[in-house]
């Protein structure tokens, strides 16, 4: 009976709250939530039409145009004007834009030998000054993006495109070299022939100041280091859309004015708020942050060979780090639980065990652990004892390393930016704790990320470990192979190489030779997810965290998606306030 | 007086080529260029990419080759393109200068218009409550860290007090105007004073506070003069034994303070610009460095180099004026 009535309750509240949840969704009440992935999507409706949402900004974009060098808060701004063939949605899949569809090898976009991909461009685009769009726009933008005498800034992404043909004004036929596994990606911006001017005078085009573009809005004026203020674009192609009226971009430089300004609600967005700004802010009850995993990835990456021997090759091993097992005591001694839950806010951020895990590889390895007394137990075995007792760990007996020679690290990042200061800090303490001593050397953005002809570091090999965020993007084929290839140990001969971990594995490059040569997501994931494994068997890096992408938006914004993939802006067509 | 303009304008060449060599080589010197915006932590340009675009752009060249370039270019008044953002260096500076000169005249103005008659009344009254009150002000206002200042101004005046009759803030937390508003005639001047009042109370507290403590110190040395007291014995008013007598002696020292801080009107003030969302040189400049734009970076300081020279040549003009014992032959 009791059974019965408490199962007869329960039903009761269900139904209750199922009808309660259809009655919110016909009035329009507010509903959020979170996919798979925890992106965050604001879904409220129905839309009201109207309003300026005003978007702050730390700094002035430096240009708008997309392939000419623009900052990530350039960005913010293009991605609300300027569109491209395709999209990320922010599972990591790619959606046609301004294109019909996504060419595949099933829809016969992609030829059977998989070198040529032809997009369709839907009918009846306009750029926003009235102008039909047209396949000659996407040839123009890959004749302008191919050379970086033009000053484009993504020469590399079009190295493999031999051809581009337009047989008719929708239809763009591009030959490849060889298969571009990122082709869905190739074509992220378009750009207008008829506003920008020629391809070798790009750096000055008008376009650069007053962009024309296909996207929800239009650019009315730039006050440059004050406002960018963008208005509907009355040519864009989705009906009703975008809702809001204007969208304004104000360049506020400190932080605690732009929190202020949220609280006194003076702007509707904060672009990646700190902590502290955003607890304040919503402690005033009128915004909230919103979040997605973001694409980067605070490591610490070893290098495997012996730094600073001239050699930027392989051999000798690194004294310390070539050992596996050190590398593994490392990881063990490191308490990532702490950086991340107690000296850094756990909502911005999460934790990962591989590089490889984010978007749509996923890939799942070994989780690490935090065992300090194993860690100890590992470096004893590995010949590094503290026999003098003075804290730190020396060689004995270890292969190639000279008896009593002390357990010294240095950890190189980049300068300024507080948390990785902080991160850099606990795991100096953790691995203080464990006996090994590990310097910090932070070095000028310039210098760590620097070239092979600059000398940098890390592509000369002259470090022990690098700590700091890098990312994959959705399409994340190239950068893989950069980063863990064989053939990528950066050298004279291959300036351009980012395997920085001095890691070679002839099995690895099979593997990322095998998934960047199939167009199916399945074969790719499989082959990636076996390089994951080969990472974390290895030990070549150590993820720390993952940051969240997201920022502040006020509590009466609505129809927004946080994506990791894709800029703040990138759904603005779909913004609305509540009046 | 013409041939000592004359020949301080030429000896300054030497000076300008020297402050521009110096300048030019210690950017080059500094790690990374404009094209470090380009290398990513991710994805970035590669190697052979980034060395078409600095050739493109020149900037693989010899140091003298691309000074002798710029050289070329600025005796012909042309400062040349800001790399990172691909427009003339003159539109850059010509579209935050006006904001500057706005914001750094009206504080400058106003700090004068306090600060003489502070530090003149001040000295005048010597230990009273008066000159008490002044002090304490002084150390405050000297003391008191400037960002700081303004965040605080913002609270009180953006965030906790209202504007009684419309319920909205009242005073703006920064910009130099109401943005989205078509605003003409006094509802336009309305605006811009009422977004200039926060600012220029952060900058003119600090120089209020140092021009009269300056001033007040000069005028106690000279008030106790014989000339003075043989100007009060002939029977002469208060009023013109202290400003005509007094003052413009105590004032040699206040000009070259002034003269000093005269290129700031060009320069502009970081810290209010950032707190105050100023569109002005000071953020031109910092973000100009950040970016290792070469051709900004190059005008910003020669202008300031020139404004600097100039403002103590006006300075020296000054002290002839003001004191007929110093001849310039």
């Amino acid at each position: 009976m009791t059974q019965m009535s408490s199962s007869r309750s329960l039903r009761f509240i269900g139904s209750l709250a199922l009808t309660l949840l259809m009655l919110g969704s016909m009035l329009g009440t507010a509903f959020a939530q979170e996919d798979d992935q925890g992106s965050y999507s604001d879904t409220q409706g129905p839309a009201v039409p109207g309003g300026n949402a005003r978007f702050l900004l730390y700094e002035d974009p430096n240009t708008m145009n997309p392939i000419g060098g623009a900052t990530s808060i350039a960005f913010q701004v293009i991605n609300s004007i300027i569109e491209g063939l395709a999209e990320n949605a922010p599972d990591g899949s790619f959606v046609p834009v301004l294109a019909a569809e996504i060419p595949t090898l099933d829809n016969g976009g992609v030829s059977a030998d998989l070198t040529t991909v032809t997009w369709k461009l839907k009918e009846g685009l306009l750029w926003s000054d009235g102008t039909p769009v047209t396949s000659d726009d996407v040839k123009f933008t890959w004749e302008a993006a191919k050379d970086p005498a033009n000053s484009s800034a993504v020469a590399s992404d079009y190295a493999l495109i031999t051809d581009v043909q337009t047989p008719d004004p929708l239809t763009v036929v591009v030959s490849y070299a060889s298969f571009n596994a990122g082709y869905a990606d190739q074509f992220p911006w378009i750009l207008p022939k008829h506003a920008s001017g020629a391809v070798t005078d790009m750096a000055n085009w008008p376009t650069n100041r007053a962009p024309i573009g296909t996207g929800p809005f239009q650019l009315d004026e730039w006050s440059s280091g004050e406002f960018i203020q963008l208005s509907r674009n009355d040519n864009y192609r989705e009906e009703g859309k975008p809702y809001l009226d204007k969208l304004t971009f104000l360049v506020v430089p400190d932080e605690a004015v732009r929190a202020a300004m949220m609280q006194e609600e003076g702007a509707e967005i904060m672009l990646w708020a700190g902590n502290d700004a955003e607890e304040q802010i919503e402690a005033s009850g009128v915004a909230t942050g919103r979040t997605a995993p973001g694409i980067w990835v605070l490591e610490m990456r070893f290098n495997l060979s012996k730094p600073f021997d001239g050699d930027p090759g392989l051999s000798p091993a690194h004294p310390m780090l070539g050992d596996v097992n050190v590398r593994k005591a490392i990881t063990l001694a490191v308490d990532r639980n702490r950086i991340n839950h107690e000296l850094l806010s756990a909502s911005t951020l999460y934790d990962l065990d591989s590089p490889l895990a984010v978007g749509w590889m996923a890939c799942q390895v070994e989780p690490f652990a935090f065992d300090r007394e194993a860690a100890k137990t590992l470096l004893e075995a590995a010949g590094w004892k503290d026999e003098d007792g003075d804290g730190i760990r020396e060689a004995h007996g270890v292969a190639g390393v000279e008896d009593g020679t002390k357990f010294t690290l240095t950890m190189n990042g980049y300068t300024g930016f507080s948390t990785l200061d902080l991160v850099e800090l606990a795991v100096q303490e953790d691995l203080k704790a464990v006996g090994i001593d590990a310097k910090i050397e932070n070095q000028e953005f310039a210098v760590i990320f620097g070239t092979w002809e600059d000398n940098s570091p890390r592509k000369t090999g002259d470090f022990d470990i690098l700590i700091y965020d890098g990312g994959l993007f959705a399409e994340p084929g190239s950068d893989i192979y950069n980063r863990y290839a064989p053939d990528q140990v950066p050298s004279a001969d291959e300036p351009g190489g980012e395997n920085f971990y001095r890691w070679v594995r002839e099995d690895v490059g099979q593997w990322i030779t095998a998934a960047n040569a199939s167009p199916d997501t399945e074969v790719r994931r499989e082959n990636f997810c076996n390089v994951a494994n080969a990472i974390r068997e290895d030990i070549i890096t150590f993820p720390i965290l993952q940051f969240a992408e997201g920022s502040v938006y006020s509590n009466k914004l609505h129809g927004f998606t946080v994506s990791t993939w894709e800029w703040g802006t990138w759904d603005s067509e779909n913004w609305w306030l509540e009046q | 007086m013409g041939t000592f303009i004359l020949r301080r304008t030429l000896g300054a060449i030497p000076l300008l080529l020297f402050v521009s060599i110096a300048v030019y080589g210690l950017l080059q010197l500094a790690p990374g260029g404009p094209t470090s915006m380009y290398l990513r932590r991710g994805a970035g340009m590669n190697g052979d990419d980034l060395a078409k675009l600095e050739e493109s752009l020149g900037l693989n060249e010899p140091f003298y080759v691309q000074y002798w370039r710029w050289l070329g270019n600025v005796l012909q008044g042309d400062f040349g393109m800001a790399i990172t953002s691909s427009r003339s260096v003159s539109a850059e500076i010509l579209d935050r200068l006006p904001n500057t000169i706005y914001l750094m005249g009206s504080a400058w103005l106003l700090t004068l218009l306090l600060a003489i008659p502070i530090g003149i009344y001040s000295a005048m009254r010597q230990y009273t409550k008066f000159d008490h009150a002044v002090t304490a002000f002084t150390f405050i206002g000297q003391s008191i860290p400037t960002f700081w200042f303004g965040l605080l101004l913002i609270l009180l005046f953006y965030m906790k007090l209202d504007n009684p009759f419309t319920g909205d803030p009242l005073l703006p937390s920064g910009g130099i105007r109401t943005i989205g508003e078509d605003l003409h005639g006094w509802a336009m001047v309305k605006d811009r004073i009422l977004h200039l009042i926060l600012p220029v109370t952060m900058l003119s507290l600090g120089w209020i506070a140092w021009y009269s403590r300056f001033l007040r110190a000069t005028m106690l040395e000279v008030i106790h003069l014989d000339y003075v007291r043989t100007a009060r014995a002939k029977g002469l008013n208060e009023r013109v034994v202290i400003l005509k007598h007094a003052f413009r002696n105590a004032a040699i020292p206040l000009v070259t303070l002034m003269a000093l801080d005269l290129p700031a009107l060009f320069t502009g003030a970081l810290f209010a610009e950032v707190i105050f969302s100023w569109p002005g040189m000071g953020r031109l400049f910092f973000q100009a460095a950040e970016r290792r734009d070469y051709g900004l970076l190059m005008a910003i300081i020669m202008i300031t180099s020139v404004l600097i020279i100039l403002s103590n040549l006006i300075a020296d003009l000054i002290y002839a004026r003001l004191d007929p014992r110093i001849k310039y032959s």
